[in-house]
């Protein structure tokens, strides 16, 4: 009976975390008799916070200065503490993009309670990338879509290298591919340990922070020098190399409870 | 432990119910006064791979893709709207031009093909196949700095500035929001609803008209050497061949493999219907052959034998003179010429 009442009631609950609530418009969350979190991404060179126009050093010892840093979440769910099972997020397809702050967070209602894990897509699913026209942070307005081979640009970068052999010194990494072989989608899964979960309360936001550290791409699954490839804009082995390193760049720097 | 699962059942369904409604709210939703257009699948006529579900046709979406179909202000410098290169009179492909004109003097890598029965068209869109879905497919001229040369962002600025689009979206789309998607269905509803299937040889197959016998002839040979590409009736069968066409220096056009990667595809071009064929001229991918005869002739006497060619052209196609002439005969009762003169299609006044 017990087992019942649980499975009605996520009958009950289930669905409104399934409903596809617009992106952005959800400011309100935690207010309306739902709990709501919102996600901050914190993006990084390294141990600074990432600044467009300053040189950084790759682990590798290779200078880069970016002017582009932009990457997609998606798929986002967590991970109920107490019944060790998983919620999914409000479907949201969200662009982080280093030139506009008000791109840094969203908000993401929620049912109410104890949380050990975030979990989210970097990049866009298959599904969506042969889905026909999109709106929102979907849109091929935001520069982040392939129009000559159908397909999102999962991630980007753009900037400069003094080791880039390429016309005035460009870097230009735009990540894409979703089919088999080509995918650079990332599953990425942070784990919240005793004492830093997410504790979602009716009526109130809780916040947490990402880092996000654009110095990852070039290593760590694999060495990739700026010399050697300065230009990646095709799907392939070098997208999914780079996709293997940016698996890595996240990590949960501070949880803000209500 | 029945109740248990029946209980489980019934979730999962409302859950996938209400997920589904919940996510139609940020399709393009038609306005509550548009007239729906009904999608008519000639006899004979699979099912159409573009999902009208997801994008239903209205008169007024219609006439909105057909607006925005002939406008230059799609393109960098308003010179170059989509029917630059897709003209009416040849089936909405460039007549008599081996590549098309783009921005700044500059020419398209290949050969604008006709636009007609595109709702069929499946395995992607394009000489190569790079794209996936019908409603996208103008983000890639629109985009192309040899085509264009324009941005998204730039054409919906250009739309907003216009007094006629807001009302125009509103009447397709419920309000006077302009964004990219809607601008985009808005053009899929209009060359989603090109169909073309009103040629000789479709009065001849329903019976309404004949052939003559050259024609007849034609179509046999057709049947015997043609058709497991240019399957009937589409006259494709969407699939990507090496014909063993040599490479055009300067081009170095590889066709498939540019999206797949894969060298087994290096040469390889989709295959393209015939209907309407003798007004599109000129032919292949590159717009080569200047006439239907000389694809045909290359067929007979001058594949070439590649690692990619396909192993139903490595002896070339065995015809006579004859054969060829009858062929021709036959292709040309492909020719749909109420499509070409439909006014629904025509630039708007």
């Amino acid at each position: 009976m017990k087992t019942i009442l649980r499975l009605a009631f996520l009958c009950a609950v289930l669905p409104f975390a399934f409903s596809c609530t617009k992106d952005k418009s959800d400011e309100s969350g935690g207010q309306n008799g739902t709990a709501a979190v919102r996600i901050n991404f914190v993006n990084m060179a390294g141990n600074d916070t990432l600044k467009f126009g300053t040189s950084y050093q790759t682990s590798l010892g290779e200078d880069i200065t970016l002017q582009t840093f932009k990457y997609y979440i998606s798929n986002i769910s967590f991970r109920s503490a107490s019944a060790n099972s998983d919620i999914a997020a409000p479907e949201t397809y969200h662009l982080v993009d280093q030139s506009n702050p008000s791109t840094y967070s969203f908000v993401l209602n929620m049912p109410a309670g104890e949380l050990n894990q975030i979990s989210f897509l970097l990049g866009v699913d298959s599904t969506k990338n042969v889905s026909g026209a999109q709106t929102g942070d979907l849109d091929p307005a935001k520069e982040m879509f392939w129009t000559w081979n159908s397909g999102y640009i999962m991630a980007k970068i753009e900037g400069t290298s003094s080791f880039s052999t390429e016309v005035q010194n460009a870097v230009t990494y735009h990540i894409g591919g979703f089919r088999t072989g080509e995918n650079v989608t990332r599953r990425i899964v942070l784990n919240l340990t005793a004492g830093e979960q997410l504790n979602l309360v009716d009526n109130k936001t809780a916040n947490i922070f990402i880092k996000a550290d654009a110095l990852k791409w070039f290593s760590g699954a694999h060495d990739l020098r700026i010399a050697e490839h300065p230009t990646v804009t095709t799907p392939g082995t070098l997208a999914t190399s780079i996709a293997d390193n940016y698996a890595n760049m996240f990590n949960i720097s501070a949880v803000n409870n209500p | 432990m029945k109740r248990k699962v029946i209980i489980s059942l019934l979730c999962t369904i409302s859950l996938a119910v209400l997920a589904l409604e919940a996510c139609r709210k940020n399709e393009s939703s038609i306005a509550p006064g548009a007239s729906v257009l009904k999608f008519d699948i000639p006899p004979g006529f699979p099912d159409p791979t573009y999902k009208f579900e997801n994008n239903t046709p209205t008169q007024q979406g219609f006439e909105l893709g057909r607006k925005l179909f002939y406008d230059g202000r799609l393109s960098q410098d308003g010179n170059f709207p989509c029917s630059s290169c897709h003209q009416q009179f040849a089936a909405f492909c460039t007549f008599d031009h081996p590549r098309s004109h783009g921005f700044n003097n500059q020419f398209t890598l290949r050969n604008a093909p006709g636009l007609f029965n595109i709702a069929w068209v499946s395995n992607g869109l394009h000489w190569d196949g790079g794209i996936n879905n019908l409603e996208v497919q103008p983000l890639a001229p629109l985009t192309a700095p040899n085509e264009m040369a324009e941005m998204v962002d730039n054409v919906v600025n250009k739309l907003k500035a216009d007094p006629n689009y807001p009302v125009m979206f509103k009447a397709a789309f419920g309000d006077e929001t302009i964004n990219s998607q809607r601008m985009l269905k808005a053009i899929a509803q209009f060359v989603g609803m090109m169909v073309s299937a009103n040629s000789k040889y479709d009065r001849v197959k329903a019976g309404r008209d004949q052939f003559t016998a050259e024609e007849q002839s034609g179509y046999s040979v057709f049947q015997a050497k043609c058709a497991v590409c240019h399957q009937e009736p589409l006259f494709t069968d969407n699939s990507f061949r090496n014909t063993g066409l040599p490479i055009i220096e300067g081009l170095n056009d590889f066709g498939r493999m540019r999206i797949t990667n894969n060298p087994q595809d290096s040469l390889k071009f989709k295959v393209p219907s015939l209907r309407n064929v003798n007004i599109t001229y000129p032919y292949g991918h590159d717009g080569r052959f200047y006439s239907i005869g000389a694809v045909i002739d290359h067929y007979r006497f001058d594949v070439i034998n590649g690692p990619t060619t396909d192993p139903l052209l490595r002896n070339g196609i065995s015809l006579t003179d004859d054969d060829r002439d009858n062929l021709v005969l036959f292709l040309r009762t492909l020719t749909d010429s109420s499509f070409i003169s439909d006014t629904r299609f025509a630039q708007p006044e």
